[in-house]
């Protein structure tokens, strides 16, 4: 019944498009996709249909993180972008063309600086003038920091190694690098590949973690709609993902080509919901500050984050996910 | 469905339907407590939150002991908020990113109030820096989590509150539908086949005996309408059935010259068959529930007061009584019948009277003819009786009274042998046999007398026979025919005597020579018959006339008797003709002696009514020795010898003496 009226409707669009200039209605959505766990919420929409049966037309495309997703998008090579907080946080200094739909996941643990035993670090303070692999400008990099000034290490005494996602493990295991910030499931793999050999910093738990789905902001006011129905797409995935976790785990294991103890060992660090709270713009506040006395950006002033939250698709869908408040 | 069955479910979906709405109710009220309950704590934890908020950065900025105090207080107050949900039921529990922000609060506060203690240096400003945004980040977290929270609760408690307005309606409206159902159903299986059966059953009272219900349906109340239709048809057949033999009753009963009534207890008519209201002329109306004294009247009533009472008592009344009825005067045979009840008291009688007047008129008239009949027998001067065929007297007149001495009642039933005795009988059984063979006998029996004197009676034996042939008794008659017999025998004499001489006549004398002859061939004798005849005697009869003349034979009579002896026998044949017979002679010369003697004798004068007359006989004389002939060859001898006498002269006798030859 509710797929009839769907097509009715696509059927309409292009008439609906008539009336608006620069109509896109047929081109489908493109959707940097990071792949995370983080990610799960798109990829169950993407496994279950649920973007066709909300009636938009998704293309997604994956990278191995979010600052990628984010630069793919900002090269116009997709619409849509994953990322956590951090990758919104430094582009915000340059550019304002994208704003926030939505946080889609959150996670405490996703981000572990495993060092190697074998390169004398198994506490904190021994990472002092260590070589530490990190992608730069991602949420590793503040966790990196954090963990450091918080075990009592001044993150100047330490060398960063500029890595990708995807160098860590070799590097790690290679002796390239003494330690490594890596997510999920590039730490699982490292930590599965160096064993006994594996240190992982414990760190405060105090990182809150954010993922968020980015929009380009050309979109805006045009496909207002289609953006509402992806997030509606997304907030069915999670529910789906509440209500068939087993299914879901086995999802992401294959999406990821993981092993099955892989998502027993990490479900418990990811919670998925639809918000824009206003401890985003907390968070992107304190590390845009973060950012400027670490001198990893030029600017002595912080962006005005509210510019990069759009809340009308998600507040249209769920009024009390936003907190964010004007 | 049973009745049955559909009560208990819809008892079992009652009581389901209840315990399933209080259930819920209890649930959704529970959930709406809960939530409420959770909302508060949510409210709470984001209230500590904000105070937290305020208070971390007071403490950045002052790092006051105070604030130092108060933050650790509210920071405590958020994580017994969290915990109080393990203990008490939260409707949903707080988040895991709740959790783990709250988590983070304590490590990081306490880093910051070590930082406080250490000299100020770049490196401590940014940690205090990095560390303040984490913490800033995290209340701003935990406030955002907690109102999330309090949100998703809320929805809980909304979605409970709308649950609950639903139960609230749709239980009372299930209940009235169940109610509705039930009202229904009952109606349907219940009161509407009730009705009709109610219907069937007060038109099978009005007399509809063919009501029916004709239910099919598998309840109790079809069950009980089937029942019911059985109970009408059983019920309709008996009284058809009924019907019909009080039909055939009330046929027989009105159609049998009887008179067939009931009557109360109180005497008063039940029932009276269409005979009684015929006889009586009266018809129902004036007949049931009247007394019997209002229907007979007053006299007929008391003609039968007693036997009615009686019969009221308990005793069976059988009588015969005669009485005047309006149709008219009979004689009715009454039997009344005490009806008893189970219990043994008498409800009422059943009355049955036959009219016996014909029976009784007959009986009447038989008792008369016996009456008659007896009269004539036993007066008559014969002796009745009748005997079985065993010798069983089983009738007899009076008559036996006078002759034989018996009293005829007593005699009754005892056999003949018995009464008559044995020598009487001994004479009387050959006859008795042969009658009881089936002969009709009629025979002479002398009897004697009390007083001696002969009695003659003439018996007849009639036997009875029986249709198969047997003989059932023999009728019996005695006749006294004493005085005819002594006529009879006077007559016989009468005929054996002459009656003018009083000789024996001819018969006699034939009978005497016979017997004659006979004694003297056995006795070898001799033996003489003389011949005498008085000569001229017609010349006699002629001159002096036959009274002369019969004189004249008289005295010849007289003078043949005293000349011959005693055991000789003179007779007169006939006319003037006599005859001598001489027994036990030894030779003719006696025969010869006597005739001459009686010649002798008659010569003397005959002297009749003074007249001296002359007077003489011929005889002629046979004589045979003890080898006589016949009488015929005898009488014819001397009929000869007389011949030869008469020829010589007359006056004279003459002698022959017989043989063979002659």
């Amino acid at each position: 019944m509710i797929k009839r009226w769907i097509r009715f409707f696509a059927a309409l669009l292009p008439l609906a498009c008539l009336a608006a200039p620069a109509c896109a209605a047929d081109e489908p959505l493109r959707i940097a996709l990071s792949r995370t766990p983080l990610s799960l919420p798109i990829m169950a929409a993407q496994r279950k249909g649920y973007f066709e049966q909300e009636g938009v037309k998704v293309e997604v495309i994956e990278h191995l993180s979010g600052v990628r997703c984010m630069q793919a998008m900002l090269d116009d090579k997709a619409d849509l972008a994953t990322a956590t907080e951090l990758p919104v946080m430094f582009n915000a200094f340059a550019r304002d063309d994208y704003a926030v739909l939505s946080t889609i996941a959150t996670s405490r643990g996703d981000l572990k600086l495993i060092a190697r035993a074998s390169a004398g670090v198994d506490s904190p303070e021994k990472l002092n003038g260590k070589r530490i692999g990190i992608t730069v400008a991602s949420a590793a990099h503040y966790y990196m920091d954090l963990t450091l000034l918080a075990g009592g290490v001044d993150p100047a005494g330490v060398t960063v190694v500029p890595l990708q996602a995807e160098e860590m493990q070799p590097l790690l295991t290679t002796g390239k690098v003494d330690a490594v910030v890596a997510w999920e499931p590039f730490a699982d793999k490292i930590l599965v590949a160096l064993k006994a050999d594996a240190v992982v910093i414990p760190n405060l738990g105090a990182y809150n973690e954010t993922f968020n789905l980015i929009a380009a902001k050309r979109l805006f006011g045009k496909r207002d709609d289609d953006l509402r129905r992806v997030l509606k797409a997304l907030d069915r995935a999670m529910e789906y993902i509440r209500r068939e976790p087993a299914e879901a785990q086995a999802l992401l294991r294959q999406r990821l080509h993981v092993e099955a103890d892989f998502t027993q060992r990490v479900w418990s660090n990811f919670a998925y919901r639809l918000s824009l709270e206003q401890s985003l713009l907390a968070t992107l506040d304190a590390e845009a500050r973060w950012a400027i006395s670490s001198r990893h950006v030029t600017a002595t002033k912080a962006p005005n984050f509210l510019g990069y939250i759009h809340d009308g698709p998600l507040k249209s869908l769920r009024p009390n996910a936003v907190s964010a408040a004007r | 469905m049973r009745i049955r069955t559909q009560m208990l479910l819809a008892l079992a979906l009652a009581i389901v339907l209840s315990v399933c709405a209080f259930g819920a109710m209890m649930k959704v009220a529970r959930q709406e407590a809960d939530a409420e309950a959770t909302v508060i704590t949510a409210n709470r934890i984001a209230r500590e939150a904000a105070g937290l908020l305020v208070l971390t950065q007071e403490y950045a900025r002052y790092a006051s002991d105070r604030a130092a105090h108060q933050w650790h207080a509210r920071q405590q107050a958020i994580e017994s908020a969290i915990a109080s949900c393990g203990n008490s039921p939260c409707v949903k529990p707080p988040p895991a990113d709740l959790r783990h922000s709250v988590d983070a609060l304590k490590p990081l506060f306490q880093l910051l109030e070590n930082d406080a203690k250490q000299p100020d240096s770049p490196l401590k400003a940014r940690r205090q820096d990095i560390l303040i945004n984490q913490l800033l980040s995290n209340l701003q977290a935990i406030n955002d989590q907690a109102y999330e929270w309090s949100n998703e609760v809320r929805s809980v408690h909304d979605a409970a509150d709308g649950q609950s307005r639903i139960v609230s309606v749709a239980v009372p409206a299930l209940l009235v539908l169940l109610i509705g159902g039930l009202a229904v159903l009952i109606s349907r299986t219940v009161l509407k086949p009730l009705a009709m059966l109610h219907a069937a059953t007060r038109r099978m009272r009005a007399g509809e005996l063919a009501t029916r219900t004709h239910s099919t349906s598998a309840n109790e109340i079809g069950d009980l309408s089937r029942e019911f239709d059985a109970m009408a048809e059983a019920l309709q057949h008996e009284m058809e059935e009924r019907r019909r033999s009080q039909s055939m009753l009330g046929a027989v009963t009105d159609n049998l010259p009887t008179l067939i009534t009931y009557i109360d207890g109180e005497l008063r008519f039940r029932y009276c068959n269409a005979t009684y209201r015929e006889w009586f002329h009266v018809n129902d109306e004036q007949l049931i529930g009247h007394t019997v004294r209002e229907v007979l009247g007053e006299e007929l009533f008391e003609q039968r007061r007693e036997h009615l009472e009686r019969a009221l008592a308990g005793e069976r009344q059988d009588f015969e009584q005669e009485s005047e009825l309006p149709s008219g005067k009979r004689w009715l045979h009454m039997v009344y019948v005490p009806d008893r009840d189970a219990q043994g008291r008498i409800a009422g009688l059943y009355g049955v009277a036959f009219d016996i007047s014909t029976r009784k008129a007959a009986e009447q008239e038989r008792a008369a003819g016996e009456h008659r009949l007896r009269t004539i027998t036993d007066n008559l001067p014969v002796l009745i009786a009748y005997v079985d065929a065993q010798e069983r007297i089983l009738f007899v007149n009076s008559t036996v009274q006078p002759w034989m001495k018996l009293d005829p009642k007593v005699i009754i039933g005892q056999s003949l042998a018995e009464v008559m005795g044995s020598f009487l009988y001994t004479r009387f059984r050959p006859f008795i046999q042969r009658a009881l063979q089936g002969e009709r006998l009629q025979f002479d029996m002398p009897l004697k007398a009390d007083n001696d004197q002969p009695r003659y009676t003439q018996v007849t034996y009639i036997p009875e026979r029986r249709a198969d042939g047997g003989v059932a008794g023999v009728y019996m008659m005695v006749t006294d025919v004493t005085a005819l017999k002594l006529v009879e025998i006077q007559l016989i004499e009468a005929a054996r005597l002459d009656s003018l001489t009083g000789l024996p006549n001819r018969r006699q004398f034939d009978e005497k020579l016979r017997e004659a002859i006979d004694r003297s061939h056995r006795a070898k004798l001799g033996l003489s018959l003389l011949f005498l005849d008085i000569d001229h005697f017609k010349s006699i009869n002629d001159r002096f006339g036959h009274g002369v003349g019969d004189q004249v034979l008289k005295e010849f009579g007289r003078r043949l008797r005293d000349a011959v002896r005693s055991t000789d026998t003179v007779a007169r044949l006939a006319g003037d003709e006599f005859v001598v017979l001489l027994e036990h002679l030894h030779d003719p010369a006696e025969a010869e002696a006597l005739a001459a003697k009686i010649v002798r004798s008659v010569r003397e004068n005959f002297h009749i009514e003074g007249t001296p007359l002359i007077v003489t006989t011929s005889v002629g004389v046979a004589y045979a020795d003890g080898n006589a002939p016949s009488p015929e060859r005898l009488v014819e001898c001397a009929d000869k010898a007389l011949y030869e006498a008469k020829a010589q002269g007359r006056n004279r006798h003459q002698l022959r003496v017989w043989s063979e030859a002659a």
